[in-house]
């Protein structure tokens, strides 16, 4: 077997060479033409995204069909509220209605928004923080270095949930907050993954090759360190993207997260938990949300690893 | 390996330091004065708000705890560095300040009330992760690709992906209430509460549905760390080297790979109690466990921010002192650190 | 910390069974090991075919992925089945065949019978137990030794293999030995059993060239001391010049040349032998004698191309090697290689490359004849 797979590293080293074009018959690709290739061969990640670019499009034109089909996701209409209360799936409201006569699949879709919208806010702006302290630790070291990563080292100390917890008890409940917090909190993890890939890159040789030929430090970082180093960041914020969600729900749950009446996955859940006997649905259906879209952003990461060979250790 | 753990104290103490400082200025930003949050719609005389404000340490005082007045007969503000110092040694002696409500109960009062409960719960959740995770994980690895690994993989994935309070509700709603409905009452497990009076181990069909729920993700990651370690180790080639001296295959991977594959999964699990103690929020929250998660929710609730930070520092110390337990552990079970002090990854 | 399999099998071994009329102490037949992947077959061993005698050294030379690895591991069973799957032919040792035997025989065998070491004595040993376990496990498994005679057993190893202090280092782990060391350590675990026959692969590579001199000698020592057969799997010529009795030379698979030390180094016949031989460094190089590498990489063993193997790589290659498998050609000494024009003496006369050992072959050939 040993002989099997050394040969197949072989094969890869020779793409390698084909990469930068040194002398070879096979057409050249570049890592993110051959990614592509590799990820279009992932049937799970493509179903993954096709799930989150379904979701994604549903979320974005929800106020153009949404509200005409299934009435407000917010608004109770006191008048029908008794006889509409809690109403079982029917055609008419596939997912059933709430307590105050709200169609649950409307609020379903209207908390894919801010689910969407904190998951990738949250991580936008980790990623940015992470981004930012990972290239000045790992570029500079020395001094920089251990004050960055001793101080994301504090921050990691925290079991993540109940710092954002401690966080949103400090700056009180609210959308804007849950952004703000689990965006914050979560550059340390973003920064470790990035110091150490421009390290790892670092170390070739070819940057040396760059030094040697005068390249500047801005540019060394821009044309050799970045686009090596980004794969594993663009990986890691893929699953990060679930993860965000998932706090959002559990921060919601608490009731410190988006304030009702929002219509977020962890309040309708909240929410159903009163009627979890009667009503099971109310709490069934935004949980399936949840779970498949926290699942589809973790497929698609765990493709995009395989498919950039970008080597992270489990959990 | 002295040199080893040295290391890893000396690495302990700024961390600390700095986990401590974020917690004391997140206790100290907290909006409003607390005196007001204390005293809530009620009017304080002035004597009661000074010798509250020496309660709360806010105010400079004596040694018999009487406040310190300046010449013109006003007490003192405490300095910000000066209640960080008081605060850690606060700390060191268990204070953890008052609840704005209960009587300004002391909140280390209030945690040492639930601990036992969550404390109990965690245990059990544990002993449920180890024996599942490294089980159902060391089976996938062997039967790589069968239809085991393959529905392992699944479950896990979708453990992770899930919320766990979400997943709690799921076993209530089956074990509970729908298991009750279709025996007709005969068999059913309990869904909320946590028994007798101190919860003791006799209530065992209490616990098992807030274990499990507690357990769940952790069960879901120790089973994948411990299939991709196994199947890490069994491609290394001592693997081979042992094969070759004619050991079967079953002696091969309980003689060889392991103990090295376990060693990763121990320390995650050690270190994982402490995420436990952080996930008995949402845990407890969902079945009314009476432990310290159901008391921050409470307090959350109501605002009462001492108990809220309080419990958070104590788990987050709890973690940062498993942490180190399970890093200076890591020495006695990997013989190489032993000997070069370096934790090679 | 687990007791498992470690109890003596009732099994007689194998080695105390004479050799039967007409057989070798180790054959392998025509022996084909492909592995069924995604990306096709990789036909890894392709028809490979030597015999061995006790008391001799057979070399294996040949580029990474020349299918030299799997040949050996093959005959150790310890290939993955599935992905690989014995095609044809068979490995006989003692007459008796390798290939049909239960999971439970091989078992016996190996480490038994027939030992391996590997390349990479840093990776080889398991990092968490102590050398003495694991040089203890072998004796405890094959011979019924308790814990305590197989620990004294492998202190005497330790001491016998060179390695000073042996009563020691028996309790050190793996991390506290030298590269070095480590392969003396697995030298010592291989001759534990006292084996017929020691597979060593690539034994040297990952050593300092100093030290890959002292395990050498090591060897070769331990086999007169012993008087086991050697294979000695390399991609370095060079290793197996002065200890190989025969050399087996393969390409993508498959052996394009075998025969004696003295046939390969001083009369080979078979253009990629030829390029191996020129690719060893000279005493003297100059402008008549370049070092000259082989051009080109060896093809994908998914995708052989048709006819010789070797064509694509091999300056004298004609239509006839791109589109014809060579025959074997054998000589009466059993010297055989795999090309269309190996047998035309004018065709090796003209090309044969022109080093000092082929020089000094003929000359002592020439002496020999005068004689």
């Amino acid at each position: 077997m040993k002989e099997a797979n050394s040969n197949n590293f072989e094969v890869m080293e020779a793409s390698e060479e084909a990469r930068t074009g040194s002398g070879s018959a096979r057409p050249s690709r570049t890592l993110w033409g051959d990614a592509w290739r590799r990820l279009k061969r992932n049937k799970l990640a493509i179903i993954a995204a096709v799930w989150i670019i379904f979701i994604v499009i549903v979320a974005v034109t929800a106020d153009l069909w949404v509200p005409q089909t299934f009435g407000s996701p917010t608004e109770i209409d006191s008048a029908s509220m008794k006889s509409m209360s809690r109403l079982p799936p029917s055609p008419e409201h596939p997912f059933g209605t709430d307590t105050l006569g709200r169609d649950v699949l409307c609020r379903v879709i209207y908390g894919a928004r801010i689910s969407l919208s904190v998951g990738i806010l949250a991580t936008a702006i980790s990623t940015f923080i992470g981004l930012i302290a990972g290239a000045l630790a790992a570029y500079n070291g020395g001094w920089w270095d251990t004050l960055i990563m001793r101080t994301a080292d504090i921050f990691l100390a925290f079991p993540y949930t109940l710092f954002v917890i401690a966080m949103l008890a400090v700056i009180g409940p609210g959308i804007q907050n849950v952004f703000i917090a689990i965006g914050v909190l979560g550059w340390p993890s973003i920064a470790r993954v990035f110091r150490s890939a421009i390290l790892s890159v670092k170390e070739n040789d070819y940057v040396d090759a760059a030094r040697a030929m005068g390249a500047s430090n801005a540019r060394i970082i821009i044309r050799h360190i970045f686009p090596n180093s980004v794969a594993s960041v663009v990986v890691y914020a893929t699953m990060n993207i679930g993860g965000a969600i998932l706090t959002e729900s559990a921060l919601s749950f608490l009731g410190m997260g988006v304030v009702p009446p929002n219509p977020s996955w962890g309040i309708m859940i909240q929410d159903g938990q009163t009627y979890l006997a009667t009503e099971p649905w109310l709490m069934i259906m935004p949980g399936i949300a949840i779970l498949t879209t926290v699942l589809a952003f973790t497929l698609l990461g765990d493709g995009l690893r395989d498919a950039l060979d970008v080597k992270m250790k489990d959990a | 390996m002295i040199k080893y753990i040295a290391k890893r104290i000396v690495q302990f103490i700024p961390v600390f330091l700095g986990v401590t400082l974020i917690l004391f200025v997140l206790q100290n930003v907290v909006p409003g004065d607390p005196i007001k949050l204390i005293a809530g719609e009620k009017k304080l005389d002035p004597q009661t708000e000074i010798s509250l404000r020496a309660a709360y340490h806010l105010i400079e005082t004596d040694e018999n705890g009487e406040p310190v007045l300046d010449e013109a007969g006003n007490p003192i503000e405490t300095p910000m560095w000066k209640r960080y110092i008081q605060y850690i040694g606060g700390l060191l002696h268990g204070d953890l300040g008052r609840s704005y409500q209960q009587n300004g109960k002391p909140v280390a009062e209030i945690l040492a009330e639930k601990y036992p409960y969550t404390i109990k719960l965690a245990l059990v959740a544990i002993v449920i992760e180890s024996i599942i995770g490294i089980a159902a994980g060391m089976i996938s690895a062997i039967k790589r690709y069968s239809a085991w690994d393959v529905g392992v993989t699944t479950v896990t994935s979708a453990l992770v992906a899930m919320p766990a309070f979400w997943f709690g509700m799921l076993q209530q709603l089956f074990w509970g209430i729908f298991l009750k409905n279709v025996t007709g009452g005969a068999f059913y497990l309990p869904i909320s509460g946590a028994g007798g009076p101190h919860a003791e181990f006799v209530d065992a069909m209490y616990y098992i549905l807030p274990a499990l729920t507690l357990a769940a993700v952790s069960t879901a990651y120790t089973a994948r760390i411990m299939r991709s370690q196994l199947l890490e180790v069994l491609n290394q080639d001592y693997i081979r080297t042992a094969r070759a001296k004619g050991l079967s295959r079953k002696a091969v991977i309980f003689r060889h790979a392991l103990k090295n594959a376990l060693i990763p999964v121990v320390t995650y699990i050690g270190m994982d109690f402490g995420g436990m103690l952080a996930g008995a929020i949402l845990t407890e929250t969902v079945f009314n466990w009476p432990g310290v998660g159901f008391e921050t929710y409470r307090a959350i609730t109501q605002r009462d921010w001492p108990i809220v930070l309080g419990s958070v520092t104590v788990i987050v110390v709890v973690v940062m002192v498993i942490n180190l337990v399970v890093d200076v552990s890591y020495a006695f079970l990997d013989p190489r650190i032993r000997f070069d002090g370096s934790k090679s990854e | 910390m687990f007791g498992f399999g470690l109890k003596k099998r009732n099994q007689q071994d194998l080695r105390d069974t004479p050799i039967p009329e007409g057989h070798h102490l180790l054959e392998v037949n025509d022996l084909k090991m492909y592995f069924h992947t995604q990306d096709g077959v990789v036909k890894a061993v392709n028809g490979v075919s030597y015999t061995l005698d006790r008391g001799e050294t057979l070399g294996v030379v040949g580029e990474s992925g020349s299918g030299k690895s799997v040949t050996s591991l093959t005959i150790m069973g310890l290939i993955d089945m599935p992905p690989g799957h014995v095609e044809g032919g068979d490995v006989l040792y003692r007459g008796k065949s390798l290939i049909g035997m239960s999971e439970e025989e091989m078992e016996s065998i190996r480490g038994n019978d027939i030992a391996m070491i590997f390349q990479d004595p840093m990776t080889s040993l398991n990092p968490v137990y102590t050398i003495g376990r694991q040089l203890s496990e072998g004796m405890r498994l094959h011979k019924g030794l308790s814990k305590k005679e197989a620990l004294d057993r492998s202190v005497e190893l330790l001491r016998m293999v060179g390695i000073p202090n042996p009563e020691q280092r028996v309790k050190e782990y793996p991390h506290e030995f030298s590269g070095g060391m480590r392969q003396r350590v697995m030298i010592a675990m291989a001759l534990a059993c006292d084996p017929d026959i020691l597979i060593a692969d690539e034994p040297t590579t990952a050593l300092d060239v100093t030290i890959q001199a002292q395990i050498i000698e090591l060897m070769q020592e331990m086999q007169q001391k012993n008087g086991n057969a050697i294979i000695m799997i390399t991609h370095d010529l060079g290793v197996v010049a002065d200890i190989a009795d025969k050399i087996m030379v393969m390409y993508a698979g498959s052996p394009v040349e075998f025969g004696t030390r003295d046939e390969i180094f001083y009369n080979p016949i078979h253009p990629y032998t030829w390029g191996l031989n020129r690719s060893i460094p000279e005493p003297v190089m100059d402008e008549k004698h370049p070092l000259t590498p082989i051009k080109g990489n060896p093809p994908s063993l998914v995708d052989l191309p048709e006819g010789c193997s070797f064509a694509p790589r091999c300056p004298y290659a004609t239509d006839l090697c791109r589109s014809t498998v060579p025959p074997v050609h054998t000589t009466k000494t059993g010297h055989y290689a795999k090309c269309h024009y190996c047998n035309d003496a004018e065709f090796v006369a003209a090309n044969a490359p022109e080093t000092s050992r082929t020089r000094a072959g003929r000359t002592e050939a020439q002496k020999g004849g005068e004689a």
